[in-house]
């Protein structure tokens, strides 16, 4: 009911450069040359949202990725720690993509910590959460783990979304819709897997 | 239009107010277990829910309300009682799990059936974390229950709501549908304008083991790890889990 004003706020905040005091304001609009370590860069122009997308995303998948590996040990079902695994594993070939577009725009990996509370600056899974995780075991861990993750991958959802709606840079949207796809759908066996 | 515009140029006037007091731009959650109406729609065990599908976490709605869509018109469906809701058998003691999504300080859950309020939690302005569980004993009651769960949040006028359709103490708890009379469609189902399937043999939604091989858009591919294979998971997006030949 609240969101639409919020989200028109952030809009507004960053079509007014409002945002130029945190990292992901001071942006050349025009693409940098080639990526560092043979990374393909995201060919044409971006602006200031595929940039905020970028380093709030980076952080966000190093997170679920680190959830998902305590689930690859402790989870007691098969398919969730196959599930758990293959998470890990294309959320860091898709963290790598991120990071070589940011270095080829010559922009830092990641924004000031809380830099981006204007945008749902909570969109992040609290670092005692994976300690509380640790601790449990059998399906205590289990139902635990798979609400923190669905949870962590609705934020990616509307983060995607976001960049979707504002973004710039054609390969930037390209990947927000398709982390918005295998994130819903993600959550979607997730939830399958709860009440099974 | 107009509205947008009304929005940006009241959010440009109190801009310097907002800013650094920002409250999150989103505050969202629902019940993952037993499913929700709305986690059953995100599932698409539930058809034709609308909206819903896409944000199970949205049904935000001032507080006050006994409805499963909070009055949000949106959301509707989920209020529709001729929907084949499916309900989960459970004892006489159920622990309820909610996915939040942002994290706003909460001052109570509240869980009832029918005009009673069956369990109260206060959590006095508390922020709870990533998920949240409550144990409710539904002692007294049996068949078929729709519970409707309500979290208050602390700070705003706005409500979370969920309805979970539950089985209590056992019995059948879907019984076979009354059949629906076969209509013949007046017209032709409009055809998925999303996915133009590429040709090839991966599919989504199948169980791929280490070493099994397809073909997506003209291209072969083997499987480096197992996993059961999702929209987005498309081989050429994921080098983790395909290798191209």
């Amino acid at each position: 009911m609240n969101r639409a004003p919020m989200r028109c706020l952030a809009l507004v905040l960053a079509a007014a450069g409002v945002l130029g005091a945190c990292a992901c304001g001071a942006v050349s609009h025009h693409h940098a040359g080639p990526a560092a370590g043979g990374t393909a860069a995201a060919a044409g122009p971006f602006n200031a949202a595929d940039v905020m997308f970028l380093q709030m995303m980076i952080p966000h998948h190093r997170q679920g990725a680190e959830l998902a590996t305590l689930a690859e040990t402790r989870s007691t079902r098969e398919r969730v720690r196959t599930l758990a695994a293959a998470i890990a594993a294309t959320q860091g070939d898709e963290a790598q993509t991120m990071a070589g577009w940011l270095r080829a725009w010559k922009q830092p990996p990641e924004a000031e910590p809380n830099a981006h509370d204007a945008h749902g600056g909570l969109h992040a899974t609290s670092p005692e959460e994976a300690v509380t995780l640790a601790e449990l075991h059998g399906a205590a861990f289990d139902t635990r783990f798979l609400n923190v993750l669905i949870a962590h991958q609705h934020n990616a959802v509307e983060m995607a979304r976001t960049e979707v709606r504002t973004g710039r840079n054609a390969q930037v949207v390209e990947l927000a819709r398709r982390i918005d796809r295998s994130r819903s759908e993600q959550i979607r066996q997730m939830l399958t897997e709860l009440s099974s | 239009m107009r509205k947008t515009i009304m929005l940006i140029a009241v959010a440009l006037m109190t801009l310097g107010a907002t800013v650094l007091t920002a409250s999150p731009a989103s505050a969202h959650g629902y019940i993952s277990s037993p499913p929700s109406r709305q986690a059953l729609c995100a599932q698409g065990k539930v058809p034709n829910c609308g909206d819903i599908i896409y944000e199970p976490q949205s049904v935000e709605g001032p507080k006050g309300q006994r409805s499963c869509h909070g009055g949000v018109a949106r959301f509707a469906q989920l209020s529709d009682e001729s929907k084949p809701w499916p309900a989960t058998s459970v004892g006489t003691s159920v622990t309820f799990n909610w996915v939040l999504t942002a994290r706003h300080a909460t001052s109570t859950w509240e869980y009832y059936i029918g005009n009673n309020r069956v369990a109260l939690f206060n959590d006095n302005g508390r922020q709870p974390g990533a998920t949240v569980s409550h144990n409710v004993s539904l002692a007294g009651y049996s068949g078929r229950q729709k519970v409707l769960a309500i979290w208050n949040i602390a700070d705003t006028a706005m409500a979370f709501y969920a309805c979970v359709d539950l089985q209590i103490g056992g019995g059948n708890p879907n019984p076979t549908p009354t059949p629906t009379p076969t209509v013949t469609p007046t017209r032709t189902p409009t055809p998925t304008p999303t996915s133009t399937a590429p040709s090839g043999t991966w599919r989504a939604g199948t169980a791929y083991a280490v070493g099994a091989q397809v073909t997506y858009a003209g291209a072969s591919y083997r499987c480096l790890q197992a996993h059961t294979s999702l929209a987005g998971w498309e081989p050429p997006n994921v080098p983790a889990l395909w290798q191209r030949l």
